[in-house]
């Protein structure tokens, strides 16, 4: 009980921290992944025209996915080190920083897609009902990217270029994962590796089930789901031990 | 109630410390030369409940070392510690607020932090606010507090929490006279409720006054446990 309110008093304070209380400075939030799938699109749909039906749709909303597995990691790393004072001196559950920040990147995600929405109907594309899936879709995301901020996070307390590793694997990471195109276009023998990234899976079948109102690949969504388990669990385990030592590693 | 056993603290200071693999991995670096600390070495003390307990020493003689163990922000190299209640500890104030934040919205926080819930702190409010006498900046950014407006806010918030072991370490070394006096009223009135507290101090007269037991720690030895009196000679001997 006080672990929830723990949490929320948290993400609160961290929210209003982040936005400077400016609706605006929440808007922000939204221009960033706009901008990046503008550029995105300008190069690759219109300068070499590969695109497919709705390429600024898919680009967006795989940007939108990608932007909160790459916020929850790094701004659970921002956290630890602006939270110092408070670790060495007052006892509380150190996961509360990394869901505090996972709980931001939630808030970001679903104020994005309701704008996303919005964006869907502009392109005449009516989201059936199927797009209500989406919802426990996102549920594998939540568990893999608090799974791997746990992980990282642990690990940055002990050695600081954790973050500027991190940063490189998120670029390459951004090319690797099915957003500039989709997982349909992978030839059979890479679809192997590329089912070992959750974030592919999930990508793929929000855009199955938000544009296109079908049914994705249930196998491949298991596969996500699994690995997302096991993440999540070696991510725990790793801070839960690492996290005694916070207080005087930091 | 606390009981240590065997309880132990060590610290490795790293000389050039390898925070990054980098370093750990490049052969050409320096090798660490790895010290170890003995912040609080085999202590065995009971803490019964209702009692009020004094730690004194030097400098460096392991008092935060093992309020923070107490307080489970340390874990200990060896040894163990049983507690039983909950324990509210002051180890340093002001410290969870964010610059950014009001003071009301701060109160929410650290509170929280403190175990209270947003209700809770709404029922005690006027109480914070009357206790840190700061009714009026309630809506100004913490940023523009002093470090006495911090003091207050934070001691007034931590001690409306619903705790029966208090760790308090050196407040009474900040603030002025007046708030100070305040604290101690407040003191004595958690020890007529049958309280546990334990508090660091350098004003011996404070722990004269208040503590039923003083604790004298030396280089993390325990020198004394036990009337309070005896304690401060002993510690007396040890400075000389």
């Amino acid at each position: 009980m006080t672990y929830i309110n723990l949490l929320k008093e948290m993400a609160i304070a961290d929210f209003k921290i982040r936005y400077k209380r400016s609706m605006l400075g929440f808007l922000w939030s939204f221009l960033k992944p706009l901008s990046m799938m503008l550029v995105l699109y300008f190069v690759f749909g219109v300068l070499l025209n590969i695109g497919t039906d709705n390429y600024v749709l898919y680009l967006l909303l795989g940007i939108i996915i990608w932007n909160f597995f790459v916020e929850t990691t790094i701004v659970s790393m921002d956290s630890i080190m602006s939270k110092k004072n408070i670790i060495q001196k007052v006892p509380f559950p150190k996961e509360i920083i990394v869901l505090s920040a996972a709980m931001n990147a939630l808030a970001v995600l679903l104020s994005n897609i309701a704008i996303f929405l919005v964006f869907l109907i502009a392109f005449n594309v009516l989201p059936g009902h199927k797009s209500l899936l989406f919802i426990p879709t996102i549920i594998p995301l939540l568990i893999f990217s608090i799974g791997a901020a746990y992980f990282l996070t642990a690990l940055y307390v002990k050695f600081r270029d954790i973050y500027h590793i991190w940063n490189v694997v998120i670029q390459l990471g951004f090319w690797a994962t099915p957003i500039i195109y989709t997982l349909q276009e992978i030839p059979g023998k890479y679809l192997g590796i590329y089912l070992m990234n959750p974030l592919a899976t999930i990508i793929n079948s929000s855009r199955e089930l938000i544009i296109n109102n079908a049914y994705p690949e249930m196998t491949y969504i298991i596969i996500a789901t699994a690995i997302s388990i096991a993440a999540y669990y070696i991510g725990k385990k790793v801070y839960e031990k690492q996290s005694q030592y916070f207080a005087e590693e930091l | 109630m606390i009981e240590t056993k065997n309880l132990a603290k060590e610290f490795k200071i790293r000389h050039e410390k390898k925070t990054t693999i980098f370093e750990k991995m490049n052969p050409f670096t320096r090798k660490e030369r790895i010290e170890t600390l003995k912040a609080i070495q085999n202590l065995n003390i009971q803490i019964n409940k209702g009692e009020c307990i004094g730690i004194i020493g030097r400098n460096g003689s392991g008092k935060t070392t093992l309020l923070k163990m107490i307080s489970k922000i340390l874990v200990p190299t060896k040894g163990k510690i049983k507690t039983r209640g909950n324990i509210t500890s002051i180890i340093e104030l002001g410290v969870g607020f964010q610059d950014d934040l009001t003071a009301k919205e701060n109160t929410y926080l650290y509170g929280a932090i403190m175990g209270m819930t947003r209700e809770a702190i709404n029922k005690k409010m006027k109480e914070i606010m009357g206790f840190s006498e700061l009714e009026r900046f309630m809506d100004t950014k913490i940023s523009s507090f002093s470090s006495g407006m911090r003091v207050r806010l934070s001691y007034s918030i931590a001690i409306q929490t619903d705790f029966d072991i208090l760790i308090l370490d050196e407040i009474f070394a900040v603030g002025d006279k007046n708030f100070q006096e305040k604290c101690i009223r407040k003191l004595e009135e958690l020890k007529k409720q049958g309280k546990t507290i334990v508090l660091t101090s350098h004003n011996h007269d404070l722990i004269k006054k208040y503590t039923d037991k003083t604790l004298v720690l030396d280089k993390g030895k325990k020198i004394w446990y036990g009337e309070t009196l005896k304690a401060i000679k002993k510690y007396e001997e040890i400075i000389k």
